[in-house]
């Protein structure tokens, strides 16, 4: 006989964590199932500085109390789990594990997160840690005194570089487009450093080295004229991969592959919700997956009181 | 573990992990050796991978 829970939460990033706290403190039965280690893209921040409430503390740490915090609840937490299936469309929603493992709930709250956006170019894979960086609060502290480049134009990008020029001799920012997409304020902030040089209407097309990377190969996309650039780091920001693969054929998705949801985080199917960077929207704070995960497990709770 | 404290210099200074640069570092012990060094975060087939090489299926 399986155990039914009320609430089963897919993912355990700062949304899922704080489904699973919301709804054990509401004396829901809860579990948690995540594919990784717990915290998600929290636990990739050093430090965290603006989380309203919590002077400066590092991407771990609030992690951890969130894991806590739910625990403390009575929230059932699994991790490194590998899930083979999902049922999402009947009444009682199942999901299935590669060990056969089987767990049901009335309600699910999908949490997923994302992931940094590769380039899919040649070398990607290979200097991956050893030149190549989608974090630069994790790595920039590698490249000190050291040339770079940053690949991409949004606000992301811009207000990284002007973090890694802290760090570096110089910085190159690669971007396709004639002008940037960032906010005004962000890229006068960059093209007021001294520090940074700009290669614009351009793209990246390969990355070249022996055990570390030595060199890029960068296309210019107007004339297709291309040129070489010795470097010895890249950092990549050039958006976020929703991880919604899996759930392609169950929920609706946009055309950026996040899940679809209402202002209650309700999904098209009855009795499931999305919360935190997997779903459409334009912001993704830790803040804002927090408060994606408190109305999701609010909006769970109700469904279940209307289904009584 | 804190990867600037003293305590990470043996993970830090490994010969394996020259020219790493990318966290987390990760390492893998058999017997007191290190038998392999990974950079960066790696997903759950490459750790399965590593495991099943070193420390058998």
């Amino acid at each position: 006989m399986y155990e039914i829970f009320d609430v089963m939460i897919l993912g355990a990033g700062a949304a899922g964590l704080t489904a699973g706290i919301y709804s054990a403190r509401a004396k829901l039965s809860t579990l948690i199932l995540n594919e990784g280690a717990v915290g998600g893209q929290m636990v990739l921040t050093n430090e965290i500085a603006n989380y309203p409430g919590v002077e400066l503390t590092k991407g771990y740490v609030i992690a951890n109390t969130m894991k806590k915090q739910a625990k403390d609840f009575g929230c059932k937490i699994k991790t490194n789990v590998k899930i083979k299936n999902y049922l999402l469309e009947s009444e009682i929603k199942e999901v299935i594990l590669e060990d056969d493992r089987i767990f049901k709930a009335k309600t699910v709250i999908l949490a997923p997160g994302g992931k940094p956006r590769l380039l899919n170019i040649k070398g990607e894979e290979k200097f991956k840690g050893t030149g190549i960086s989608y974090c630069a609060t994790c790595d920039g502290e590698f490249f000190t005194d050291k040339e770079i480049i940053v690949v991409g134009g949004g606000n992301s990008a811009l207000e990284e570089a002007v973090s890694l020029t802290t760090y570096v001799k110089k910085l190159t920012i690669v971007h396709q487009f004639d002008h940037f997409q960032a906010f005004e304020y962000v890229v006068a902030e960059v093209k007021k450093n001294p520090k940074i040089d700009f290669i614009m209407e351009s793209e990246l097309r390969g990355f070249y080295g022996n055990s570390t990377l030595e060199k890029v190969s960068i296309e210019h996309l107007p004339t297709g004229k291309m040129s070489e650039m010795n470097i010895e780091g890249v950092f990549i920001f050039v958006g976020y991969t929703p991880n919604t693969v899996t759930f392609a054929s169950l929920v609706k998705l946009n055309e950026r592959n996040e899940i679809i949801t209402d202002p209650e985080m309700k999904t098209n199917i009855p009795g499931v919700f999305a919360a935190g960077d997997c779903i459409a929207k334009r912001y993704r704070q830790v803040t804002t997956a927090v408060a994606d995960g408190t109305i999701a497990a609010l909006s769970a709770a109700e469904y279940l009181r209307i289904q009584k | 573990m804190g990867f600037d404290t003293p305590e990470a210099a043996p993970i830090r200074n490994a010969q394996m992990c020259r020219g790493f640069m990318g966290l987390p570092f990760t390492v893998y012990y058999k017997n007191g050796q290190m038998v392999k060094a990974t950079t960066s975060i790696q997903n759950r087939e490459e750790i399965e991978s590593i495991l099943d090489e070193f420390f058998g299926k």
